[in-house]
């Protein structure tokens, strides 16, 4: 009996560990890990990397998350369309460098998010760790991603209503990576039309089975604004950095995918073994 | 042996209402986020950027068939431009950030 009360009693611990060691990295902002020389550095380098492509249009994904509150086989909490441009600057010179083209949840109203253009320190200021997920289309690819994101197709693919774990396939609600998922389809089918962009995107997109069960997903959008799942069967299913970079791989739409560590580069296989990828 | 089985019964429901409480607010955190931290911190970090960087006022993506207009290549036009040649694009030296929000700007809080 003693045993059972001590068990109880450790289970009790790790349960208010938990919550409060989440609760650390919550609405707060990005974990305070790099110097903003760091991240100017990061940044830069991240641009020169593109660059070096002979990139115009790439998907680019950053990690906002501590690695250990991420859930397996998730590595990347964000993503976005670099656009090599030209950036006035507010002494009047300009230059050549990317500018990120992102939905970002609104601060004031969570479960709102707004399209916004920043770059790359911007992009980066969020950063848990010094890496970044890069897929470079193949130029077809991207020279009709261009014409997407510089028309107003652009705006018109954004719904505002957000849900961090928006479901892809129907157009109810949308994140981030929904987002980017349709305008890469706009880009392929050459179409606007979001009932051929959902069509295509159940047949042949495989998105990553949030490993939670009921109960507990409901529980969080209960008591979150942001996490709903009115637009979810279950499993609960969502797109994610890795199952875009999958499915673009498959599908031969890029000429490239890596990752890029501070200063090193590191290739990733174009099968992205850690996913979870049981619900096919 | 009755207040050891009364602790047990309590204990159990305390760690079932702990999980419960624990596990929405792991899920938040830790599923797929597209970055109500990164608008937050993006703002912060373009005021620091500020002491080693400049801020932009605009920002036009460069057409393909205007790279050439801008010295990165020429002689060249059109789509072929990705892969034509094996020179890296041009970037520029400043660290460039995004100005403030639109509302802060408009309230007169722009300087960074």
């Amino acid at each position: 009996m003693m045993q059972l009360v001590r068990c109880l009693l450790v289970i009790t611990c790790l349960g208010f560990s938990q919550a409060g060691f989440t609760g650390i990295g919550s609405q707060s902002g990005p974990l305070a890990v790099f110097k903003t020389e760091d991240i100017a550095r990061f940044s830069k380098s991240v641009e020169h990397a593109l660059a070096s492509r002979r990139t115009m249009v790439a998907l680019v994904a950053r990690n906002g998350r501590s690695p250990d509150a991420l859930p397996p086989g998730v590595n990347y909490t964000h993503v976005g369309f670099a656009v090599y441009s030209v950036i006035q600057l507010k002494d009047g010179t300009t230059q050549q460098g990317y500018a990120f083209h992102n939905l970002y949840q609104q601060e004031e109203q969570p479960d709102r998010s707004v399209l916004v253009t920043d770059l790359a320190p911007d992009f980066f200021a969020a950063t848990a760790e010094l890496k970044a997920g890069v897929i470079i289309p193949k130029p077809e690819l991207q020279r009709k991603l261009w014409d997407i994101i510089t028309s107003k197709t652009f705006h018109q693919l954004h719904n505002p209503e957000y849900s961090a774990i928006a479901n892809p396939f129907n157009s109810e609600l949308q994140n981030c990576t929904e987002f980017v998922m349709n305008v890469t389809q706009a880009a392929i089918y050459d179409t606007t039309q979001i009932q051929a962009i959902k069509a295509n995107l159940r047949k042949w997109f495989s998105p990553y089975r949030i490993p939670y069960g009921k109960t507990t997903v409901q529980l969080a959008a209960f008591s979150n604004v942001d996490i709903k799942t009115e637009d979810h069967g279950y499993p609960y299913l969502t797109a994610t950095y890795g199952t875009i970079a999958e499915y673009m791989a498959e599908y031969e739409l890029v000429t490239e995918i890596f990752e890029l560590r501070d200063d090193a580069t590191l290739p990733i296989p174009q099968r992205v073994p850690d996913l979870i990828l049981d619900m096919r | 042996m009755k207040s050891i089985k009364k602790l047990v019964k309590t204990l159990a429901a305390t760690v079932l209402l702990t999980t419960a409480l624990a596990a929405p607010t792991f899920a938040q955190n830790a599923i797929f986020h597209s970055g109500q931290a990164s608008a937050n911190s993006a703002r912060a970090a373009g005021h620091a950027l500020a002491a080693i960087g400049k801020t932009a006022v605009t920002v036009v993506a460069v057409p393909f068939k205007a790279v050439g207009a801008i010295g990165v290549l020429s002689d060249k036009t059109g789509d072929a431009l990705l892969e034509a040649g094996t020179a890296p694009l041009e970037i520029g030296d400043e660290y460039a950030t995004a100005g403030p929000s639109p509302d802060a700007a408009l309230a007169g809080g722009s300087e960074q």
